[in-house]
């Protein structure tokens, strides 16, 4: 039971628009403002987008639009979103919670929430991914990397909503690798790591790199970045951009695990998902307990 | 993914004439799962009564501290609620909680509600309200000043001189408080201690010993988890009696703690148990039923009191943390000469299981093994940590960590093949229990003979399944494998303890009551017992209707725990539908003019030999209801406990380990285990699978994390990780059957006996892979990988 | 306290049309446990164990994290909606067959779970079958059993399809 005194089911976006407010909590799917009290803070209603025309998966002007409404389960199966740099994000998204909760999820909530451990934020980072805004004054892009802020902090005013998630569709033969470590199969990210790679006649001519839960938000390793440009892509280059993961890493303990752990997993990460994006180890075959 | 059941010989009656079994040893359905599968509102959890109240409990948010003034009259006023009961409004009676019979070995530490607060979740005050929201409202307007005092968290710290003294010197037992036993040193924080010395001279055996091997080891702090939390619904009738419905393992323990620290006769309390959605021992405690029982009192009108999960993991009851010291002395050859335990167990703010469970990690483990001589201390110690109580394996699964660990340790000290140690030392059939003595004895004597021991078979068909013998494929890169094993026992009930069994009645058309104590808890007892009834009556599982289990109706039972429901429950049930087939026949008899003795009960008919009497049982029961041989035929049968006949399990593991990440994956499992005989091998198995589960993640994972002032910092799903079925072995469970002489057709015991060797199966296997001994539960990847770097970092990645 | 039941919900649970009145906070498991639909259980309240899963709409979802104002216009599916004429689905058979019930308080979740897995792949190998039940907790059975009777129910429904109540 959500200590609320009203609930609002606005049946357009103008009608959602108006009602934004500090004390109104925006619901798509509603999973982790049932479950975690710190999005409830201030909150005395709920507006609920489900009766909102946002469950669009779609392509438009080179770039995957998500809309608000469309699930962590239907991102996960989406061929579109599979297209995208070996799918990276499709890997994300369906590690995120149990087939219950990404039946309900949303891959836009996921990214509100705004938690340095989510699943999808890492892909989405690496695939430079941009936020599309909608308020009063209209609407307003936000690049990924910008929006968020701190744990459960991100760039949304509260009479602002998130339209969708747009993804750009990456040149022919970008490559990506996704890596994550938990306790156990199905648990939250102890850390976890995105990254893609373009690499043209030999040469890593574009590269992200990416580390979940060892900062107060999704990290852009962009050392790793530098360092990874324009050499080959081989072990002794993933390897390193490791090691500066690990320096950039500002981890906290927690009851998940200590900050040298976090700090060393993101190391180890960081090189595994690059390992898979350089061709030099498939797709999820460490023992991976995700 | 493959689960194989060992394919059984024919069954048949132990000792017997070579009669066949029809329903025992059939791998049957649940008499109740049909209900459970449907979804039906069969738990307490499911049921409303009319005009029923909705109480909350106010935890302390201290550790360690006095209630100073406590004034209700705010959440009072809130509109709605119904009653606020502080210290002032219940009796003060001292009583122990633990689910135990009378007297307990236990200390009388606890107050229904005490000013004195001793760890974060103790009670302050009891709310009833119209609704679960207004009783959570009404909480946060009690007004409580504390006065808090310094708290201790370490067992040791506990024991110093000057460390905070939790509880008075005069709640010692009254019965057992002034004599040699269980001491209680109130002053040093000792709820409960024993020192006992066996076989011969131990300093003698430790010099003749070639090697001396030591080590200490750490278990954590556990939580049951049982799906459906605690629950308890209280009412005082129109009759003015008490009724309980609770989801409990022991329903009658229950009703007579409640009668102590309510002031009522134990005649005006009914205690009645549903369908209870788990278990593990942390609903062998009454727990929540006086707080109902003080509510509804208040307030004559029905109180449900429900746990919330974070209740569950802040204040209900926890496996004990133990810190335990081995050493033993082997003769080269591998002989084992004298072995030692020194167990610390935190029992957390209260003592109540602090004996026994400290007790039982050495009970239920040394007498595993033969030695010359042994030695064994324990000590209980009060914190100001969550209370710790009885869970699944009670005291065992600590106990043979340290010395399934340490077995594996003197394996390694001597060059020898684990296997072949265990095999070099373990107990026989024939045997006399080295550590446990009859109670009853004037002079010190063996409790019991292992009359029934399996484990040989056990070992050499859990080795061949797993592939002992073959080399394994290590590996040479970053994840490497490992096998390990560990072998344990347990009891079948509490030697020297127990009562249970069973009524039963025969109905108009020839089906039974079977009315019994004995607590389904979800592990099947109901299935099992309604199989031992059909099985002596003669008639097939559909003619048996159980009923478990109301203090009213069904004849007395201690409960469901200790590994005790088949065996002594099962025994008395058994004993029963003798003396209803002895009754039916003489019926029957009478009415065909045929000798007694020529007279049989099968497939639903009284049968002669010669063929010539084929008497359906319905005849037989409208002759005696309403005939000329009117009578009810019905009967009960009771057991106890003489001498808790052991099972005995085998365990092998594959890991491979993850030497960058410190993770651990369990590959492969092969469970053997010797439980006499298979009531129902498809439940059995299921309680092997079950309780290795439950082991895997006392070995991986589980471990219920405090801060520095003693509050929960994991109390949910989220961070407390139960192990899930992508985490799951590939497993293989063999049932092995040396029938038990004196169980229910050779029936022993299966459902805590393999709890206990998953955590030193794995501990054993990463030393297998890596060299490397983790003595600390849980395995975690980060005690992974600093083990690692105290051996001089993770291996060299040889050639792929 | 808000109490005022002010948020208007129908919806059809098991072919059976309600319209609830409830609070705007009130769960999705609490609407339905509330109509004394008891099948689905709340155990950790957090999404972490899938013993409250219903299915809504055709998918399956933990009703303890789902707003009842979602359910509003939809059709809910409990593992008591399962039965057809007292009779169990071929899910609910195979689980109480197999001994994947233990204790039984996880079982309607897994039962949905399992139903809505076979709804979607009809012929699902034990790695699919893992994956899908990866969120359902149980303490009873060390999932072996579960895992088999979904297997065995795959089989059963594969050699007499029908459809189940409520299937797309």
């Amino acid at each position: 039971m959500l200590s609320v005194d009203a609930y609002h089911r606005p049946r357009s976006l103008e009608q959602a628009l108006a009602l934004l407010a500090p004390e109104r909590a925006v619901v798509a799917g509603g999973t982790d403002l049932l479950v975690n009290p710190r999005y409830m803070a201030g909150v005395r209603e709920v507006v609920d987008l489900g009766s909102l025309p946002l469950a669009f998966l779609e392509v438009r002007a080179g770039q995957v639009r998500i809309g608000a409404n469309v699930t962590m389960a239907a991102v996960a199966r989406s061929p579109l979103v599979r297209g995208l740099a070996d799918a990276i994000l499709s890997r994300g998204a369906a590690v995120c919670g149990s087939p219950n909760i990404r039946n309900m999820a949303t891959l836009v909530g996921n990214v509100a929430a705004a938690l340095p451990s989510a699943d999808t934020p890492p892909p989405l980072l690496a695939l430079d991914a941009w936020v599309l805004l909608r308020g009063p004054a209209g609407a307003r892009r936000v690049a990924l990397q910008d929006f968020f802020l701190g744990p459960a902090r991100a760039d949304r005013r509260p009479d602002e909503l998130i339209e969708c998630v747009e993804v750009p569709v990456p040149p022919p033969g970008t490559a990506g690798g996704f890596y994550k470590v938990g306790r156990t199969a199905d648990d939250i990210a102890t850390v976890n790591a995105a990254c893609v790679l373009r690499v043209e006649e030999g040469r890593i001519v574009a590269a992200r790199v990416v580390v979940g839960a060892v900062a107060p938000v999704p990290l852009r390793v962009a050392d790793a970045e530098a360092a990874l440009l324009g050499r080959a892509p081989d072990e002794a280059a993933v390897v390193e951009a490791g090691r500066l993961a690990v320096a950039a890493a500002q981890p906290i303990s927690d009851q998940r695990a200590s900050a040298e752990h976090r700090r060393h997993l993101a190391g180890v990460c960081a090189t595994r998902a690059l390992r898979q994006a350089a061709g030099l180890a498939p797709h999820g075959a460490e023992l991976a307990h995700a | 993914m493959i689960t194989t059941t060992a394919p059984r010989p024919a069954p048949t009656e132990p000792g017997g004439p070579g009669s066949a079994l029809r329903v025992v040893g059939a791998p049957l359905p649940r008499v109740d799962g049909r209900a459970l599968v449907a979804g039906a509102p069969v738990y307490t959890v499911d049921l409303d009564l009319p005009d029923m109240l909705h109480g909350k409990i106010l935890h302390s948010p201290l550790a360690h501290a006095r209630v100073a003034a406590i004034d209700v009259t705010r959440a009072l006023a809130l509109p709605g609620v119904r009653a606020v009961l502080t210290h002032r409004d219940v009796p003060p009676t001292r009583h122990a909680t633990a689910g135990v019979p009378f007297p307990e070995l236990s200390p009388y530490d606890t107050r229904l509600l005490d000013p004195h607060l001793r760890y974060v979740g103790d009670w302050v005050a009891l709310v009833a309200a119209e609704t679960e929201a207004l009783a959570e409202a009404a909480l946060a307007l009690i007004d409580v000043a504390y006065e808090e005092l310094p708290a201790v968290f370490d067992p040791v710290a506990a024991m110093a001189e000057g460390a905070p003294q939790l509880h008075d010197p005069d709640t010692t037992h009254p019965r057992f408080g002034a004599t040699p036993g269980p001491v209680y040193d109130a002053r040093h924080n000792v709820a409960a201690h024993e020192e006992i010395w066996r076989g011969g001279d131990f300093a003698a055996a430790i010099a003749r010993a070639d090697r001396v091997v030591e080590g200490t080891y750490r278990t954590q702090r556990v939580a049951h988890c049982a799906l459906e939390p605690h629950v308890s619904i209280a009412q005082v009738d129109g009759y003015d009696r008490l009724n309980i419905w609770s989801s409990t393992q022991v329903p009658f323990h229950t009703r007579r703690q409640l009668a102590r620290v309510l002031g009522w006769p134990v005649s005006r309390i009914r205690v009645i148990k549903l369908r209870v959605g788990g278990g593990f021992g942390g609903k062998q405690e009454m727990l929540l039923e006086p707080a109902a029982a003080a509510l509804a009192i208040a307030t004559r009108r029905p109180v449900r009191l429900l746990h919330t999960r974070q209740e569950e993991f802040n204040a209900s009851r926890f496996r004990h943390p133990m810190t335990i010291r081995m050493r033993s002395g082997v003769t080269q050859d591998g002989t084992l000469l004298a072995l030692e335990m020194h167990a610390v167990a935190d029992t957390g703010a209260y003592g109540g299981h602090g004996l026994t469970v400290a007790q039982a990690a050495g009970h239920k483990t040394l007498c595993l093994y033969r030695a010359q001589a042994y030695h064994f201390v324990a000590d209980a110690v009060y914190t100001n940590a969550p209370v710790s109580g009885a869970m699944r394996g009670y005291g065992a699964p600590q106990g043979y960590f340290a010395l399934e660990s340490h077995m594996d340790e003197v394996a390694a000290a001597l060059g020898l093949d684990p296997l072949a140690l265990r095999r070099r030392n373990h107990v026989r059939r024939g045997d006399d229990d080295p550590i446990n003595l009859d109670p009853t004895a004037p002079e010190p004597r063996s409790a019991r003979r292992f009359r029934s021991c399996g484990l040989p078979e056990c070992l050499e068909r859990g080795a061949a399944a797993i592939g002992w013998e073959r080399p394994l494929e290590r590996g040479r890169g970053v994840v490497r494998r490992g096998r390990g094993l560990a072998i344990a026992m347990q009891g079948s009930g509490v030697a020297g303890s127990e009562l249970g069994g069973a009524s039963i009645k025969m109905n108009d058309d020839g089906s039974f009551n079977v009315m019994t104590g004995a607590t389904d808890i979800g592990q099947g007892s109901d299935t099992v017992l309604a199989q031992i009834a059909a099985e002596t009556l003669g008639v097939g599982l559909d003619r048996i209707v159980m009923h478990s289990s109301d203090t009213d109706i069904d004849i007395f039972d201690y409960g469901s725990y200790a590994s005790s429901t088949t065996f002594v429950s099962g025994t008395g049930v058994r004993r029963a539908a003798a003396a209803v087939r002895d009754q039916v026949l003489r019926v029957a008899a009478a009415m065909t003019g045929q000798p007694l003795a020529e007279l049989d009960l099968a497939g639903g008919c009284v049968r002669s030999r010669d063929g010539t009497v084929d008497l359906p049982l319905a005849e037989v029961a409208l002759e005696t209801l309403y005939g000329t041989r009117r009578q009810q035929v019905m009967a009960s049968g009771h057991a106890s406990c003489h001498d808790s006949p052991p099972p005995f399990h085998a365990q092998f593991v594959e890991i491979a380990v993850d030497c960058e990440t410190g993770q651990i994956r369990v590959e492969r499992m092969v469970n053997a285990i010797d439980l006499g005989r298979a009531v129902n091998p498809r439940l059995a198995s299921g309680q092997v699978e079950g309780a290795v589960a439950m082991g895997l993640g006392y070995a991986l994972s589980e471990e219920v994390l405090l801060d520095d002032r003693g509050r929960v910092r994991n109390p949910g799903f989220v961070d407390y990780k139960v192990l899930s079925c992508l985490d799951m072995p590939e497993m293989t469970t063999i049932l092995v059957e040396d029938p038990e002489p004196t169980g229910p057709y050779g029936a022993k015991s299966c459902g805590e006996v393999p709890i206990n060797t998953p955590a030193p199966a794995v501990a054993n296997a990463l030393y297998d892979a890596l060299g490397i001994r983790v003595r600390s539960l849980p395995i975690t990847p980060e005690k992974v990988l600093a083990a690692l770097r105290a051996a001089g970092g993770p291996p060299v990645p040889g050639p792929a | 306290m808000p109490d005022g039941s002010t948020l208007p919900v129908r919806c059809t649970v098991n072919g059976r049309e309600y319209h609830w009145r409830l609070a705007p906070g009130t769960t999705l498991l609490e609407a339905l446990r509330a109509a004394q639909v008891r099948g689905p259980k709340l155990v950790c309240g957090t999404g972490d164990c899938c013993a409250c899963g219903v299915i809504l709409d055709g998918r399956s979802v933990n009703a303890c994290c789902t707003l009842a104002g979602k359910a509003d216009g939809a059709t809910v599916l409990t593992a008591e909606g399962l039965l057809e004429a007292g009779r169990l689905h071929p899910v609910q058979a195979a689980f109480a067959e197999t001994g994947a019930a233990q204790c039984g308080f996880c079982t309607p979740g897994f039962v949905i779970r399992a139903y809505a897995l076979l709804q979607e792949d009809p012929d699902p190998d034990e790695a699919a079958v893992r994956a899908a039940l990866g969120g359902n907790i149980c303490r009873c059975t060390g999932y072996v059993k579960p895992v088999e009777a979904v297997l065995e129910a795959a089989r059963r429904m594969r050699s007499a399809p029908a459809p189940g109540p409520g299937a797309p």
